[in-house]
């Protein structure tokens, strides 16, 4: 069926809702009860044993971003197999290049927050420059030849 | 690396479409070779050769000044 939702699809629509959930949960316009309330932690020393949401809005980030960079694409190749190993490899040169400017200009609490972007910026950074060279090979190329 | 595919592929009369759905690619990988933006792996180039009838160097070919480094 024409209509079916693709792997890759799937994993924008969980990406997206993770990061809507988390932005909604930061901006205190959106307050659940903790969800993930059922699931114990092997290693929990500083709280009690209770999740906040923002780690299924991670996992559910995560997953997405995953399935949306590496499922296959409609034409799947070696020219897109291609252009996916440059963008992780893009994606990585950028992480470290960012991650020395964050240890050089950060310092102190604030780098627990640049820690934590930092889980999920290679994630982001992939996905990100993938989309990017995809969209600039489609628009490379004449509609008819 | 240089290539003639565009003229091999005006000489038969194929579109991009055509040839991509004829060795099993995208349209964009067409469009990636015949700019000389993309060098197809041995199959791919195999394949091409089989498509248009010529050896696979008749298809692709270094360039002169990669040529003078070996």
């Amino acid at each position: 069926m024409r209509n079916k939702l693709s792997t890759s699809q799937l994993g924008w629509v969980l990406a997206l809702t993770g990061l809507t959930l988390y932005i909604l949960e930061q901006t205190q316009l959106l307050d659940l009860p903790p969800l993930l309330r059922w699931l114990p932690a092997l290693w929990n020393d500083s709280q009690p044993d209770l999740r906040e949401n923002h780690d299924l809005y991670a996992l559910l980030f995560v997953v997405g971003a995953l399935l949306a960079a590496c499922s296959r694409e409609r034409y799947e190749d070696e020219y897109i197999g291609q252009l996916r190993l440059e963008a992780l490899l893009g994606a990585l040169y950028m992480y470290c290049g960012l991650l020395v400017l964050a240890i050089l200009l950060v310092s102190g609490m604030g780098f627990l927050r640049v820690m934590m972007y930092a889980m999920f910026a290679p994630l982001l950074l992939f996905l990100g420059l993938f989309q990017l060279s995809l969209r600039r090979a489609q628009r490379t190329t004449p509609a008819h030849d | 690396m240089t290539n003639t595919l565009r003229v091999e592929r005006a000489i038969h009369r194929f579109t991009q479409e055509e040839l991509a759905r004829r060795i099993g690619v995208s349209r964009q990988t067409i469009n990636a070779m015949e700019a000389s933006k993309y060098v197809p792996s041995t199959a791919l180039a195999l394949k091409l050769a089989q498509v248009f009838g010529k050896p696979v160097e008749a298809l692709f070919q270094m360039k002169h000044d990669v040529l003078l480094t070996f």
